[in-house]
C-alpha cells in the first residue's frame, strides 16, 4: 500500500499483495463468525450448569448423596404449597395429585401422592419434569424421593399411583408463603 | 483528516463505465452500483414495513375491531419490525457504507467485490422469503419480531420459512460486515491512519465486528426453535427439561447489540453532516471514537435489562440494571460533542442538517426514557407498554431513519451530480419532525397508563391518544412519499441547478468523496490519493 507512485507492473504486485491480505482476514473474520455459532451451542450446557449452581431457574435435582436432609421442623411457619400438574403435547396419560392444597411447616418431611392413567391402547414411557415457583426457592425446596427422578413405563390403560417426598429448608427466607410445584410428563425421547 | 495532492490517473482500467443493461444491476461488483442497489432496496422495504406500519393505526385508530383479524394484526406488528430491521435501516446503512467508505478512504473498491454482490442478492432472497409468509397457511410469523418460544412454535407453516430467512440474512449481513472490514483494514489510502478516518467509517469498522459477533448467535438460536418445533428437542420446552427463558437469553444476547447496529452507524453520519453545516471541525474526535467503542463492548453486557420480569435473581437484576446505566456515558459524551461541535458555528440549515439537528434532540428525548427503563424496579411498570414502542421508536424513527434520510439529501448531489429540491426537501423535513412527535409522544402516555404493546384492540381509555397517535402516524406515512419524489426528481435532473465539486461549502476539508467530480465518476480513486497531513476535522 506505501509503494504508490511506482510503475504499473509494480502497482498489479501491489494489488495481488493487498488482494493476499483481504482474503486472509476475511477467512480470520469467517473463523470469527463460525466460533461465534460455537458460542451459541456453548450456551446450552453453560446456562444449565449456570442455573444449576446459583439454583435460579426453579429446576428441581435428586438430593446429592452427601446431602443432609435432617431440620428442624420450624412450627410457628406455615408455607402453602400448591400441588400443579399437567401433561404435555402427544403424551396419553391423564394426571393429578390427590391432594392439590397443603399446608406445611418448614423443616418437615411429607409425602404426597399422585395418580396417573395411560389412555393409550399401548404401553407408554413418559418422564415427569418437576419446576417449583418462585424459580428462587429452589435451593430450599428438596425432593428427596420423587417418581420424576426415572422413566415411567404403563401398560396399555394401566393406572399408578405414584409418590413424592420433600422438605422445604427452613432456611428459606420468610417472605416466601406460597410456593407451587409443577410436575408435567412427556413422552420420553 | 487530509487533503488530497494530486490525482494519478488510472492506467489499469480501460472499461471506464459501466456495463449496459439490465444484467448489469445484476452480475455488478461496483461498491457504487452495489451501494445503490441496497439503498434502493431499503427505500422500497421502508414503503413495505411503513404499509404495514399504517394498518396498525389504522386499526388502532378506534377502540374495538375495525378492519383486519387479531391474528393478521399481530403479524403485522412482527412483519413491520422484522421488514425494518432487516430490510430497510440494516440494508440502508449497507448501501451508504458501499457507496461512501471507499471514496473516504480513498480505496477504488470494496475488498472483496464479488462477495459483496453476493451479499446483497442473498439479503434480497431473504427479504423475498420472509415476505412469502405472508401468504402462507397460518399468516405470516405473528408472535413479535423476538420469536419468543413456546409462542412462535404455534406459527404455521411460516415458521421454517422465517429461520431461513434469518439465515439467508444472517449470511448476508455478516459477509457485508468481513466486506467492511476488510476494506476499512486494508484498503485505506497511505497516511489515512485509523484516527484520520471519518467517523462514518469508524461507527461502521465497529458496528462490523458487532455484526460478525452477534448474527450468527441469532442464526443459533432460530435453529434451535426450528429442532425443538420439528426434531423433537427440547432446548426451550420446559417439558422436555430445556427453558424458554434461555431462548431469550440468547435472543438478548443478539438483539441488544443489533439495536446498536442500527444506531452507531446513525452516529457516524450524524458526525459526518454536522460540523459541514457548523462549519467547524468535529468537537472531540477520538472521544467519539472512544464512545462509539464503549457502547459496543457495553452492548455485550447488558442484554438482560429487556428481561428484568422473567424473574432474574436480585444480583442480576442489580448488575443489569447498573451496567445498563453506564450506557448513557459514552451516549452523553457524544450528544455533548455534537452540541459543542454547533456552538458557535456558522450555522445553515439546509435539509441534511435539518434532519441532523432533529436527531440530536429527539434521539436523546428516546436515550432519556431509555436510562427510565434502566431501572429494573420502574421497568416492571413499562415492561410491554406502549412506552417501551415509544421509546424504542423515538431511538430509531427520528434518530436512525432521520439521519437515513439526512445522509440521502447529503450526499445525493454527491452520487448524481443534481441538486435536489431544497423548498421540498425543508417541506418533507418540517412534515416529518412534527408529525412524529404526533406519534410517538402520546404512546408514553398510553404506555405509563398501561397500554400493552401487541394488541388489536384496547380499553376505551386509551381511544383519545391512540387516535392523536394514528392522525400524527398518517401525516408521517404520507410525508415520507415527498422524499420519495425528491429522490426520484434528483436522479432525473433535480433543480437543473449545476452542482460543484464540493456540493457544500468546504465540505472538501470534511472528507475525500468532496475532492472527486459531481457525479462521481464509475472508478474512484484507482491509484490511492496522495494526502497531505493537516489538522484534525
Amino acid at each position: 500500500m506505501h509503494l504508490c507512485f511506482c510503475s504499473d507492473a509494480c502497482n498489479i504486485t501491489v494489488k495481488d499483495l493487498v488482494g493476499q491480505k483481504n482474503r486472509r482476514l476475511a477467512l480470520k473474520l469467517t473463523l470469527f463468525a463460525v466460533g461465534m455459532i460455537g458460542f451459541c451451542i456453548a450456551l446450552i450446557p453453560l446456562y444449565d450448569v449456570l442455573t444449576d449452581m446459583s439454583g435460579i431457574n426453579g429446576k428441581l435435582a435428586a438430593p446429592g448423596k452427601d446431602e443432609s436432609l435432617h431440620f428442624t421442623v420450624d412450627q410457628t411457619r406455615v408455607i402453602n404449597v400448591d400441588l400443579i400438574t399437567s401433561v404435555g403435547k402427544g403424551a396419553a396419560l391423564t394426571f393429578a395429585a390427590d391432594t392439590q392444597k397443603m399446608q406445611i411447616h418448614p423443616g418437615q418431611v411429607y409425602d404426597i401422592h399422585y395418580t396417573a392413567k395411560n389412555t393409550a391402547n399401548k404401553v407408554i414411557k413418559v418422564h415427569a419434569s418437576p419446576s417449583v415457583s418462585p424459580g428462587l426457592v429452589a435451593t430450599q425446596f428438596k425432593l428427596i424421593v420423587c417418581f420424576c427422578f426415572e422413566d415411567q413405563t404403563f401398560e396399555a390403560g394401566e393406572v399408578k399411583h405414584l409418590s413424592l417426598r420433600f422438605v422445604i429448608d427452613p432456611t428459606l427466607p420468610v417472605q416466601y408463603k406460597n410456593i407451587a410445584l409443577a410436575q408435567q410428563f412427556f413422552n420420553t425421547k | 483528516m487530509a487533503a488530497v495532492a494530486e490525482h494519478d490517473h488510472d492506467h489499469e482500467h480501460h472499461d471506464h463505465g459501466p456495463a449496459k443493461g439490465i444484467l448489469r444491476w445484476i452480475v455488478t461488483t461496483n461498491h457504487k452500483d452495489i451501494g445503490t442497489l441496497y439503498l434502493v432496496f431499503a427505500l422500497a422495504m421502508f414503503f413495505v414495513g411503513g404499509s404495514m406500519a399504517m394498518i396498525i393505526r389504522a386499526e388502532l385508530f378506534e377502540p374495538g375491531m375495525q378492519f383486519v383479524e387479531p391474528q393478521f394484526f399481530n403479524s403485522m406488528t412482527t412483519m413491520h419490525a422484522l421488514v425494518m430491521v432487516f430490510g430497510a435501516v440494516m440494508p440502508a446503512f449497507v448501501g451508504l457504507a458501499n457507496w461512501m467508505i471507499p471514496m473516504m478512504i480513498g480505496a477504488p473498491d470494496m475488498a472483496l467485490p464479488r462477495m459483496n454482490n453476493m451479499s446483497f442478492w442473498l439479503l434480497v432472497a431473504g427479504v423475498l422469503m420472509l415476505a412469502s409468509t405472508l401468504f402462507m397457511e397460518g399468516g405470516a410469523p405473528a408472535g413479535g419480531w423476538t420469536l419468543y418460544p413456546p409462542l412462535v412454535l404455534q406459527t404455521g407453516a411460516a415458521l421454517p420459512f422465517a429461520v431461513f430467512s434469518v439465515h439467508l440474512l444472517g449470511i448476508s449481513s455478516i459477509m457485508g460486515a468481513i466486506n467492511i472490514v476488510s476494506t476499512i483494514f486494508n484498503m485505506r489510502a497511505p497516511g489515512m491512519t485509523l484516527m484520520k478516518m471519518p467517523l462514518f467509517v469508524w461507527t461502521w469498522l465497529i458496528t462490523g465486528f458487532l455484526l460478525i459477533a452477534i448474527m450468527p448467535v441469532f442464526a443459533g438460536g432460530v435453529t434451535m426453535l426450528l429442532t425443538d418445533k420439528f426434531f423433537n428437542t427440547s432446548f426451550f420446552d420446559a417439558a422436555g427439561g430445556g427453558d424458554p427463558v434461555l431462548y431469550q437469553h440468547i435472543f438478548w444476547f443478539f438483539g441488544h447489540p443489533e439495536v446498536y447496529v442500527m444506531i452507531l452507524p446513525t452516529f457516524g453520519v450524524a458526525s459526518t453532516i454536522i460540523p459541514v453545516f457548523a462549519r467547524k471541525p468535529l468537537f472531540g474526535y477520538s472521544s467519539m471514537v472512544y464512545a462509539t467503542a464503549s457502547i459496543a463492548f457495553l452492548s455485550f453486557i447488558v442484554w438482560a435489562h429487556h428481561m428484568f420480569t422473567v424473574g432474574l435473581p436480585i444480583a442480576g437484576e442489580l448488575y443489569f440494571m447498573y451496567s445498563t446505566m453506564l450506557i448513557a456515558i459514552p451516549t452523553g459524551v457524544k450528544v455533548f460533542n455534537w452540541t459543542a461541535t454547533m456552538w458557535k458555528g456558522s450555522m445553515t440549515f439546509e435539509t441534511p442538517m435539518l434532519f441532523s439537528i432533529a436527531f440530536v434532540v429527539l434521539f436523546t428525548m428516546g436515550g432519556l426514557t431509555g436510562l427510565m427503563m434502566s431501572l429494573a424496579p420502574l421497568d416492571f411498570q413499562y415492561h410491554d407498554t406502549y412506552f417501551i414502542v415509544a421509546h424504542f421508536h423515538y431511538t430509531l424513527v427520528p434518530a436512525s431513519v432521520f439521519i437515513l434520510m439526512a445522509a440521502g439529501y447529503y450526499w445525493l448531489p454527491k452520487w448524481t451530480g443534481h441538486m435536489y429540491n431544497e423548498k421540498i426537501g425543508q417541506l418533507h423535513f418540517w412534515l416529518s419532525a412534527i408529525s412524529v412527535n404526533i406519534l410517538f409522544f402520546p404512546q408514553h402516555f398510553l404506555g405509563l397508563a398501561g397500554m400493552p404493546r401487541r394488541i388489536p384492540d384496547y380499553a376505551v381509555q386509551f381511544a383519545d391518544w391512540n387516535m392523536i397517535s394514528s392522525i400524527g402516524g398518517f401525516i408521517f406515512g404520507a410525508s415520507q412519499l415527498l422524499f420519495l419524489y425528491i429522490v426520484i426528481d434528483t436522479i432525473r435532473g433535480g433543480t437543473g441547478e449545476k452542482v460543484t465539486d464540493e456540493v457544500w461549502e468546504d465540505a472538501a476539508k470534511h472528507g475525500l468523496e468532496w475532492t472527486l467530480p459531481s457525479p462521481v465518476p464509475y472508478h474512484t480513486f484507482a491509484t490511492p490519493p496522495t494526502l497531505i497531513p493537516t489538522e484534525h476535522i
